[in-house]
């Protein structure tokens, strides 16, 4: 478990170590944002324009803000949802800057998580605030213990219920182009879609079909995942220039508890039709993710 | 023209301004990598948080698109001067999903033109610099904002 290192509620307010920009920072800020403008690192440049020194960029507040916020409540399960800041004031290279939080709203659901709405404010050394900005935080549920949320995944993709159908056409372009990438020979390339094609007609593969991605922000330490079975059948060859329509049912989520890990499976049934709605084949797709046990990421 | 003047930001109906509204920079393709995130945390040094968050599965506009005004003016887009001074009014990332590592296509346009009176009587326009992302597949990942701010008095429309 990774504890948030603060207790997130309504209405508490903090405020970080003051921070001293240096130009240096800058001048890495301008080599990855590519804003060569001369006046937030060159000194004379910022003088001609009225600035007592190199002026601090906004978005450079705006994701120390988003930083220390995140480094704060703990920031392996939260994902920002929005961020929006208004640069009130300039500040200038060499100032230390205050940046001021209060969580001014938070709104908690048992499946989900929290969301969190939190203003911030930087200020000045004579305390004049140069910046607000409120910052939208999401917060995944906090796992306690190694059990993984089989439920909520059974529940985020409909166990039982198909999905779609999704529409592809089958090109004959992308089969040839698969048959010459696996090796066949010039003289067997055919316009019938192999068998191992299957997964360019899966719309999970594909990522039209996304039910379960919170699995990404789970606490627990992800340490592998991958393909862990795939079954095709086939009623029909299917011939390059067919639309084929594509239904997903999710049929399985289990867990296999291994040494030192915890396996998370989930399998989806792919039914293939052709434009005439009969079936012209099937997969069987197994996917799992392997999770760190808490135990044993403590030893 | 009608001059509208409010405590809050209101529409412009300035037809000087207002003929920028919709106006389409090039479209760029960026590629996101946890290498390009590091550069961008490394210029925080490491006052906040040791684990930097291109370890993170996600990122978003605000890797991908990190100054959208300094980026929409990159595409071609004009920085309107509407007024006597022009500052970077502020920034805002809206995050539809997670962006992961790849290509990602980015549009920006100037979205609005927008104007208000200060409770100082300084007049104000605010241009709206929208990026939208998308990614390989099409799907729409967010959209970034930087807001010009123009500042003074009356002044002329020129990019």
């Amino acid at each position: 478990m990774i504890a948030p290192k603060m207790k997130v509620v309504a209405g508490s307010t903090w405020r970080e170590d003051p921070v001293t920009v240096s130009a240096a920072d800058l001048v890495r800020w301008a080599g990855a944002t590519e804003d060569f403008t001369e006046f937030h690192f060159d000194k004379e440049a910022a003088i001609a324009r009225g600035f007592q020194g190199p002026v601090v960029n906004g978005p450079w507040k705006a994701r120390a803000a988003k930083a220390a916020l995140l480094a704060r409540i703990g920031h392996q399960s939260a994902h920002v949802r929005r961020m929006t800041f208004e640069y009130r004031k300039a500040d200038v290279v060499g100032v230390a800057l205050a940046f001021e939080f209060t969580i001014a709203s938070v709104t908690e659901s048992d499946a989900d998580g929290s969301d969190l709405e939190v203003t911030v404010r930087v200020l000045d050394p004579a305390d004049v605030v140069t910046t607000v900005g409120t910052i939208y935080v999401h917060l995944e549920p906090q796992c306690d213990s190694d059990d993984l949320p089989l439920d909520r995944v059974r529940s985020a993709v409909s166990l039982g219920t198909p999905h779609g159908p999704f529409s592809y056409r089958v090109e004959h372009a992308d089969i040839e182009r698969y048959q010459r990438l696996s090796g066949r020979p010039e003289d067997r390339i055919d316009n019938i879609m192999p068998a191992a094609f299957f997964g360019s007609l899966d719309p999970v593969e594909r990522r039209d079909l996304e039910l379960d991605d919170f699995l990404l922000d789970l606490s627990i330490p992800k340490i592998g995942g991958g393909n862990a079975f795939n079954q095709v059948e086939y009623e029909r060859p299917i011939l390059a220039g067919e639309l084929i329509s594509v239904t997903t049912t999710y049929t399985e989520v289990y867990e296999k508890k291994g040494q030192g890990s915890r396996l998370l499976f989930r399998v989806r049934e792919n039914v293939f039709t052709d434009e005439s709605g009969t079936q012209v084949g099937t997969a069987r797709n197994g996917h799992v993710l392997a999770y760190q046990l808490a135990s044993a990421g403590a030893r | 023209m009608r001059d509208v003047v409010s405590a809050s930001w209101v529409f412009t109906e300035d037809n000087n301004a207002l003929k920028w509204c919709g106006m389409l920079g090039a479209t760029v393709t960026r590629t996101l990598s946890g290498n390009q995130v590091a550069k961008l945390d490394s210029s925080l040094g490491s006052r906040f948080s040791q684990k930097t968050s291109s370890q993170s599965p996600r990122w978003g506009m605000e890797d991908l698109c990190p100054d959208p005004l300094v980026f929409a003016i990159g595409t071609g887009l004009p920085r309107l001067r509407l007024l006597e001074t022009q500052i970077d009014g502020g920034s805002e990332w809206e995050n539809l999903c997670s962006i992961g590592a790849g290509p990602a296509t980015l549009v920006s346009r100037i979205a609005a033109v927008h104007q208000k009176e200060s409770s100082g009587g300084r007049r104000m326009m605010r241009t709206t610099y929208e990026v939208t992302g998308y990614s390989a597949r099409g799907e729409k990942l967010g959209v970034a904002r930087g807001f010009s701010l123009d500042v003074g008095g009356e002044g002329g429309v020129a990019a």
